[in-house]
């Protein structure tokens, strides 16, 4: 065995996985080769140096700051959802629609009003026998009582 | 399995190197890591996963907690700033909680988050530029990371320990990003090879030859401390 080869037989042994012929090979090596055995110590010294490496933990709000952080996604969920019931509303919109279509749906044309007709009964013609309950207001002299009883008294069928 | 032979400095010339490590795997942030078929054991996470994926948030949570100190251990090592180590963990969780209906399963949820983490903590560092990879640190750096207001009140041992760690990862700051990532995810995580090798997307060998380089530079970088006692170099028996 040369020194090129001893490496990786020097990690399994640091490991406690070399067996067999390697370990006898690898063994028989270093009783030779005292760099060799320079460098299995190195390996040992500096994995138990990193092993004994003080731990650094996360802080005590480590866990709320991730599940708050992870909360936004369900966010992103719900907006999601939004969609999927807009979708899902979106028929139901539709019938309704068509509905509210059917049943105001178009009405035959209706004849243009003339003026005359809209004013027709308001017009008050000079031979009428009887006056409507609002011709008070064109009087010039109406007591206030009596505008009001007009008022308070006309209907459709004051006339 | 043999090494290519390369000149090593600080072995009295002779040559008794490692290979270059081949490019680093590119994958998807989320994408699940290849492992061997060789069948793994049973995910111990596998049911918290479950109910995760099938939106119990109670669940997923339940895995923060459970990987919260874990994770930012590693990122901490990795992007050495305290403050950014807790960004990179908490970003490698939403990440993950966003990425769940693609895990399969054919990894441990472990494996998979520590994927997530290594790409979330290399994109990082990307994003920081070469500082950490500075040699010229200044003591001011440590004094830098150690404020006032870092320093924990439980006393002098409180201090040495952030003193201590803080040294540790300015030294594996040193090391190239593929290096330390390796060499923290053996010696500090725990992960063994093969899990390595899927967290970063390399074949064992290379992951080998990552660590065996990095524990090399590593030694130089560390001897002060040593020689202090201020950090063990010995294993306890195994």
């Amino acid at each position: 065995m040369s020194c090129d080869d001893v490496g990786p037989l020097l990690l399994r042994r640091l490991d406690g996985r070399l067996e067999g012929s390697d370990w006898h090979r690898l063994e028989s090596h270093l009783q030779q080769c005292a760099d060799c055995r320079e460098q299995l110590e190195t390996q040992q010294e500096v994995a138990a140096a990193l092993a004994s490496r003080p731990s650094s933990g996360a802080s005590t709000a480590f866990v709320n700051r991730v599940m708050a952080a992870v909360e936004p996604d369900r966010s992103w969920l719900d907006v999601l959802n939004w969609r999927a019931w807009t979708f899902r509303l979106a028929p139901v919109a539709a019938a309704l629609t068509l509905v509210a279509a059917l049943g105001f749906g178009p009405t035959e044309a209706a004849e243009p009003l003339e003026f005359v007709d809209l004013v027709a009964e308001w017009v008050v013609e000079d031979d009428a026998e009887t006056l409507p309950p609002f011709a008070l207001f064109w009087e010039d002299e109406v007591a206030e009582e009596t505008l009001l009883e007009a008022v308070l008294t006309a209907s459709p069928d004051a006339q | 399995m043999r090494f290519l032979t390369r000149q090593a400095a600080g072995v009295g010339g002779r040559q008794c190197g490692v290979a270059s490590a081949g490019p680093s795997a590119v994958f998807a942030v989320e994408a699940e890591p290849l492992l061997s078929p060789v069948r793994h054991q049973v995910d111990p996470d596998r049911a918290l996963v479950d109910e995760a994926k099938a939106g119990n948030r109670d669940a997923f949570e339940t895995l923060v907690r459970r990987y919260q100190h874990r994770l930012v251990n590693y990122t901490q090592a990795i992007v050495r700033d305290a403050g950014e180590a807790e960004d990179v963990a908490q970003e490698t969780f939403i990440r993950a909680y966003r990425s769940l209906g693609r895990f399969r399963g054919e990894s441990a949820f472990k494996t998979w988050l520590y994927t997530i983490a290594t790409n979330t903590a290399r994109t990082a560092l990307e994003r920081r530029g070469r500082r950490d990879r500075v040699g010229d640190q200044s003591l001011d750096d440590d004094t830098r990371n150690l404020t006032a207001d870092q320093v924990p009140a439980g006393g002098p041992d409180a201090e040495a320990t952030l003193v201590t760690r803080d040294a540790i990862d300015r030294a594996l700051s040193e090391l190239s990003a593929e290096l330390r990532v390796a060499v923290v995810l053996r010696d500090v995580e725990g992960l063994d090879y093969k899990e390595i090798a899927a967290v970063t997307g390399v074949p064992i060998g290379t992951v080998e030859s990552r660590i065996f380089r990095a524990r090399r530079r590593l030694r130089t970088l560390l001897q002060p401390l040593m020689s202090a006692g201020r950090i063990p170099s010995r294993r306890p028996a195994q």
